[in-house]
């Protein structure tokens, strides 16, 4: 009884949307599953081959395909979406320093022998470096471009003065660093701009 | 030999400041001969084909621009033409002072041409294991009372004709991945040490009038190049000129390369290179950009994006690559 009545809910819903030449078919297949009274295993190769429809029997092959542009007029709207590669240069502003406490080199003077130049995010190249567990503190200059050992003395003296002792100093004339025992990054950071790099 | 050419050149040009006079070693020919009997060609006659120079004044400083920091001093090279045997010098052109002027550092050039070198390779050495080894499945002797030592295999390590503990297996890799911006720098330096040893030139493009290989190995007499020169050019391959071609392809030792190829392997092996203005304006730019970009991965993903999908280059006026 239940199975007659899933049945004909069955057929009722699929009359709707199969085409009417395949309805021939289902009614005589839905009329034999009606009348069965064992269980029934849906094979799905019968219920495919006669269910479902294949898109080339509603495409006509012989007709015209409708035709196309490419247009890459709307690319200039992505391109401007693409986010920059390169660090930008900073904007102008009013007045040096910012609230962070930068400023733009000044430019240093004609005829000094060396030049520090600035790191591509335009800070200063100084950092700290500490080995065997902080024990062992330098303050790093890097990017001497020019007389690498003038620039070094010159440094080392003022960074003496502010320490009030010797200061040790190491220079890699090939990497075109100075080193500094001890911290003095903010120190080397003023001398730096004072001497307008 | 090599290195101290280079110590000459550090001393002249990078440990005293650098607003010295640029000095060029002479490594073959003599000067006179390059800058006073060559002729020196008046641009004004050829406006339509020669690159703009300044009309106005007596210079002949070609008009480029140079994006470079002020402290620093440009190099300068000549602009020359292939078109005639003579060495026909047209203007003067200003370089980048930190893609042909770097400081020479040695151990980035090494790490390069090691890289060349070592990422190519696959050993496919093998060696068997003692399980590889024909026989060794049985005990020798047994475990107590022959007064030998004990042993489970004939082909063990320890054995004579065993098999190798930790064996080379086949197909070994020596690959890695140099980082960019390392490669780019190994380039500049490349090109630096070129130019400061007189081993660069720049030419305002490789068309020449006969495919004739006599022809270009004449020039080189000339112009004292050398065994062995490379061009080149910014074009990919196919676009080159099918005259040069014709010529270059009959001399073993005249090789021509896109930028796309440029490696400093190749650049230290030919003894001369020949590049021309637009590779020039290109390499300036492309290499430059690893000096400049965000340090952080994530940032740096876009360009390899940008090149091969939408087959965009920011450091080239056309698009990347000819096939669209």
């Amino acid at each position: 009884m239940k199975m007659a009545l899933f049945a004909r809910t069955l057929s009722n819903a699929v009359s709707r949307y199969v085409l009417p030449k395949y309805d021939a078919i289902l009614s005589s297949q839905l009329q034999a599953i009606q009348t069965r009274s064992l269980p029934i295993v849906w094979s799905s190769t019968t219920w495919h081959q006669e269910f479902y429809n294949s898109k080339t029997d509603l495409v006509d092959e012989s007709e015209e395909r409708t035709k196309y542009l490419e247009s890459k007029e709307d690319f200039k709207y992505v391109e401007r979406l693409i986010p920059s590669l390169e660090v930008p240069e900073p904007p102008k502003h009013d007045s040096y320093p910012t609230p962070s406490g930068w400023s733009p080199p000044k430019g240093s003077p004609e005829g000094l022998p060396y030049h520090v130049r600035r790191t591509r995010y335009h800070s200063h190249p100084v950092s700290i470096q500490q080995k065997h567990g902080g024990n062992q503190i330098w303050t790093i200059v890097k990017n001497v471009d020019g007389d690498i050992w003038t620039f070094g003395d010159k440094l080392l003296e003022h960074l003496e003065e502010v320490k009030g002792a010797e200061v040790g100093m190491t220079i890699n004339e090939y990497a075109k660093r100075v080193f500094y025992k001890g911290v003095f990054k903010d120190d080397v950071i003023k001398w730096l701009e004072n001497e307008g790099f | 030999m090599f290195s101290r050419v280079l110590q000459r050149v550090c001393r002249q040009s990078y440990v005293n400041n650098q607003n010295v006079q640029y000095v060029l070693p002479v490594c073959r020919g003599c000067i006179a001969s390059r800058f006073s009997s060559s002729e020196v060609a008046d641009g004004s006659k050829d406006s339509a084909t020669s690159p703009a120079f300044n009309h106005g004044s007596e210079s002949l400083v070609l008009e480029r621009e140079v994006a470079c920091p002020p402290h620093l001093q440009k190099p300068q090279a000549w602009l020359e033409s292939l078109e005639t045997r003579e060495s026909k010098k047209l203007a003067i052109v200003d370089l980048h002072p930190d893609v042909f002027g770097t400081f020479p550092r040695l151990d980035i050039l090494h790490r390069n041409i090691e890289w060349q070198k070592v990422y190519k390779i696959i050993d496919v050495r093998k060696e068997k294991t003692r399980a590889e080894c024909s026989g060794g499945g049985r005990k020798p002797w047994r475990q107590k009372g022959t007064g030998r030592a004990r042993h489970g295999s004939i082909r063990s390590p320890i054995w004579l004709k065993g098999g190798k503990a930790h064996p080379p297996r086949g197909g070994r890799t020596y690959w890695y991945v140099l980082p960019a911006p390392i490669r780019a720098w190994g380039l500049r330096i490349a090109m630096s040490i070129k130019h400061a040893q007189d081993n660069l030139c720049i030419v305002d493009s490789l068309d020449i009038p006969s495919s004739d290989p006599q022809y270009l190995e004449d020039i080189a007499k000339e112009r004292y190049w050398g065994e062995s020169v490379l061009f080149v050019d910014d074009k990919p391959l196919e676009e080159m000129s099918e005259n040069f071609m014709d010529a270059i392809n009959k001399i073993k030792t005249y090789n021509i390369i896109s930028t796309e190829g440029l490696n400093c392997y190749s650049l230290l092996k030919h003894e001369t290179i020949v590049m021309t203005l637009d590779a020039v304006n290109f390499l300036e730019l492309r290499l430059m950009f690893f000096t400049k970009q965000y340090g952080s991965p994530d940032l740096r993903q876009d360009l390899p994006i940008l090149r091969s999908q939408l087959k965009m280059d920011p450091h080239r006026g056309r698009s990347y690559s000819s096939k669209e």
